[in-house]
């Protein structure tokens, strides 16, 4: 039985793109991603957290302890950096909600799919007993729904490459975020809804067609401030690209396969979930330099990327190093850039949006 | 002016990168600086002879270079008789020479974000200015820190050499070792084709004897150190990191490790005219992270002046198990995995009260360097866990590379606040 609380189903926070939602969700939690979300995050957590670490956890501490984030039965850290680790030494100590870590390799070799697994059977026993059993039909049930869900996502990428749905603000990441947070079955309704609304109003005026292909901006770098992501949307007129785990790095996980009940054993579904999340597109945190070059290199010319905002995040080394790669791919195609550093907070907002809006004016 | 003073500005001049890459530099440095200079320490001497030995065959370049990074196994490199290069040790290096800060403007132009370690950024300058030997391999592990294997990546992407990343889990169990061992193995594979060169097991049992060696006098001389008072002060332990850094596997560590700890003996047994002094002491303490690598009075006048010892660093912690020849890449799978600084904090928790109670410590000192998230970050859980055990913790905010960043006037202040601390505790 899957745990309810009134209507609504518990929530297992997680944080990095490599947490296997379809885990948590077929142990009968919403699997909700924790975000800072605009002007939180702000009370002190020096205490715990020292303020040369990423701004990341801090807020998400700050937010726990400020109880921002309701109906939390539990949270799921993956070891995906130092300050996460130090976020999880923290939350094992005073979080109400139970507390996970969740190690995840940085290879993506079959000996890395094979250590994966392993970890993913200890998340299912773990997670099992706090909601209901992680089970070969729980899991199928979820695959599938996660699967319909990675359809009903590509399908509105693919629009939304075209330029051919109505954005709201957010854009990509708006949708990548609502994905991340919503329950999957609601959210597929309303997707699908979405998708069929637009199908209905197909050759309506200003709808463009299949064939065009709008100039991009990406926004590469550490996960931004939604406040960035608004402006970008409103003013460069361009097709807003965000290159990051809470854009198109989440978007773009592959889909589970079909699976029918009984075809398959618990830890055989989770060897596929296992493989599934570490063939997909690399993060910086991942050691395949290569991979990562070769992504950034079809990103740029398939989406006909006019110009980079590059966000470095305050304290993250994994963006600290990759703007060296990046940098020298837009020095080869001639693609102007700008980089700019937050703490995932609005009050750097004032300030960025003079640079920004100078450097949109260049590209005009 | 004095010598010391005098190769400083050679080397910050236009001459300094080539005479830094000159095999010829580090060989006359080890005849006329090694072997005509005095040092305090017999074992100092001689590891400094191999630290310049060892940049001098990197830099002659008949034998194949490997760049490594902190805590990734020596042993690897030493299997393959390649030359090990640490590209973060030079950057101690650079500080010392006054280089440091060049360097750092330097990567900050190249578009290195200021807040990333400033081990890495004088190491990622180093490389884009060419002042390092060239690299044949170069090998790096994901513990402890999240930059280094990221630095490393880059500086293969300049050179288009061959990159060996170790992954290790934060996770301590079977499937953790398999895995490491699997990437181990499969690098010494890697290696066996590029070099040319078969693993024999013979030359497995000489590496691995002469690691388990340098381990076991490694920690004799951690022993001889928990005695009361301890025979051997910080300023100089603190030094020896330089050997798990490049002397894993090394012929020579093993005999500096076995002359240490007898010159120790002969401190504690009063054989020295200096026994006296090395032996001074009022508050034992415990080092953690690492020290400042330019000139600074801080060690010597926590020392010398306030005669808190520090009489064991963290750095110099013998954490692993005795290396198996019969299992290489098993073993050095578990030596990776058994670092106290991997995963949850708890561990390092562990061994730092372990520390405590084995060298009879009155107190815990950390030096926070900038830029170190997975020591920084720990900060305010151990000095919440240690005060509720009554040990007394001070974090020291600085920077082992930067001097500008290390604000000496306030440290002080602290260090004095810290002394006052032990003194009520321990009147």
């Amino acid at each position: 039985m899957r745990e309810q609380k009134g209507n609504t189903t518990k929530k297992v926070g997680w944080f990095c793109t490599y947490t296997p939602e379809e885990v948590i969700h077929a142990a009968g939690f919403t699997p909700h991603r924790l975000l800072p979300g605009p002007g939180s995050g702000n009370g002190p957590v020096e205490d715990a957290l020292p303020g040369s670490i990423c701004p990341y956890p801090r807020k998400i501490l700050s937010n726990l302890r400020s109880s921002i984030y309701d109906e939390l039965a539990g949270i799921v850290v993956a070891n995906s950096c130092n300050a996460m680790i130090h976020l999880y030494n923290v939350l094992k100590e005073e979080s109400g909600p139970f507390v996970y870590l969740l190690d995840v390799p940085r290879r993506q070799d079959q000996e890395a799919v094979n250590y994966y697994t392993r970890e993913l059977e200890l998340l299912a026993d773990y997670l099992g007993k706090k909601g209901q059993p992680v089970n070969a039909e729980n899991l199928t049930r979820s695959l599938n729904i996660y699967r319909r869900k990675k359809l009903l996502l590509d399908e509105y990428s693919r629009l939304y490459g075209l330029g051919a749905l109505n954005q709201d603000r957010a854009g990509l990441y708006g949708l990548a975020i609502e994905a991340a947070n919503s329950e999957p079955e609601a959210f597929n309704k309303k997707l699908s809804g979405v998708l069929e609304g637009r199908q209905k109003k197909r050759g309506a005026p200003g709808a463009v067609q299949q064939g065009d292909n709008p100039s991009a901006l990406l926004l590469a770098g550490g996960l931004p401030p939604q406040g960035l992501v608004e402006l970008l949307s409103e003013q460069s007129g361009l097709l807003l690209y965000p290159e990051n785990c809470a854009g198109i790095r989440y978007l773009q996980k592959p889909g589970p396969p079909a699976l029918s009940g009984g075809d398959l054993s618990r830890k055989e579904i989770l060897h596929i979930i296992s493989g599934n999340y570490l063939a997909k597109l690399p993060c910086p945190r991942v050691f395949n330099h290569r991979a990562r070059e070769d992504y950034y290199c079809r990103l740029l010319d398939e989406l006909a990327v006019r110009a980079v905002i590059y966000h470095d995040l305050l304290f993250c080394d994994m963006c600290h190093y990759d703007y060296l790669l990046l940098k020298d791919l837009l020095k080869k195609r001639d693609i102007p850039h700008l980089k700019v550093k937050t703490e995932l907070g609005q009050e750097d907002l004032g300030q960025l949006k003079t640079r920004v809006e100078a450097f949109l004016e260049i590209l005009a | 002016m004095n010598p010391q003073q005098l190769i400083k500005e050679k080397l910050n001049g236009r001459l300094g990168r080539k005479l830094l890459s000159s095999p010829a530099t580090y060989r006359l440095a080890r005849d006329i600086f090694v072997r005509r200079n005095k040092f305090q320490f017999e074992a100092r001497r001689m590891m400094t002879a191999m630290g310049l030995e060892q940049a001098a065959e990197a830099y002659h370049n008949t034998k194949a270079v490997a760049w490594t990074s902190a805590f990734f196994p020596g042993e690897l490199v030493y299997l393959f008789d390649l030359v090990p290069f640490a590209p973060e040790a030079s950057a101690g290096t650079f500080a010392a020479l006054d280089l440091a800060p060049g360097l750092l403007k330097h990567s900050d132009q190249m578009g290195l974000s200021t807040d990333s370690c400033s081990f890495h950024r004088c190491a990622a300058a180093g490389t884009d200015l060419e002042y390092f030997p060239l690299p044949d391999f170069l090998m790096a592990s994901s513990h402890l820190c999240d930059g280094a294997p990221h630095l490393f990546q880059y500086m293969a992407r300049q050179y288009g050499r061959p990159l060996y990343l170790l992954d290790v889990p934060a996770r301590d169990n079977e499937e953790a070792l398999d895995y490491v061992t699997s990437q181990l193995a499969g690098f010494a594979k890697d290696l066996e084709r590029q070099t040319g060169k078969t693993l024999t097991r013979e030359r497995i049992r000489t590496v691995f004897d002469r690691s388990n060696r340098a381990r076991l006098d490694q920690i004799e001389v951690a022993k001889l150190r928990q005695n009361i008072p301890s025979p051997l002060p910080g300023q100089e332990g603190l030094s020896y990191f330089y050997l798990t850094l490049l002397g894993q596997g090394h012929p020579e560590t093993p005999a500096i490790y076995r002359t240490l700890a007898g010159e120790l003996r002969d401190i504690m047994e009063g054989r020295r005219h200096d026994a006296a002094d090395l032996k001074k002491e009022s508050y034992r303490l415990i080092w953690l992270h690492l020290r400042p690598y330019y000139p600074s009075a801080m060690i010597s006048y926590l020392e010398k002046e306030l005669h808190q010892k520090i009489v064991a660093e963290e750095m110099n912690y013998v954490y692993w198990p005795p290396l198996d020849p019969e299992k290489p890449f098993r073993s050095l799978a578990r030596k990776a995995l058994s670092h106290p600084g991997l995963g949850p904090i708890e561990r390092r928790l562990q061994i730092i009260e372990k520390m405590v109670d084995d060298y009879s410590a009155h107190g815990v000192m950390h030096f926070s360097h900038w830029g170190c998230r997975q020591s920084v970050g720990g900060t305010p859980f151990l000095k919440k866990k240690l005060r509720e055990k009554g040990i007394p913790f001070l974090a020291l905010d600085g920077d082992c590379i930067d001097g500008a960043s290390f604000p000496w006037g306030q440290a002080l202040t602290r260090i004095e606040g810290f002394c006052e601390v032990l003194e009520q505790l321990h009147a």
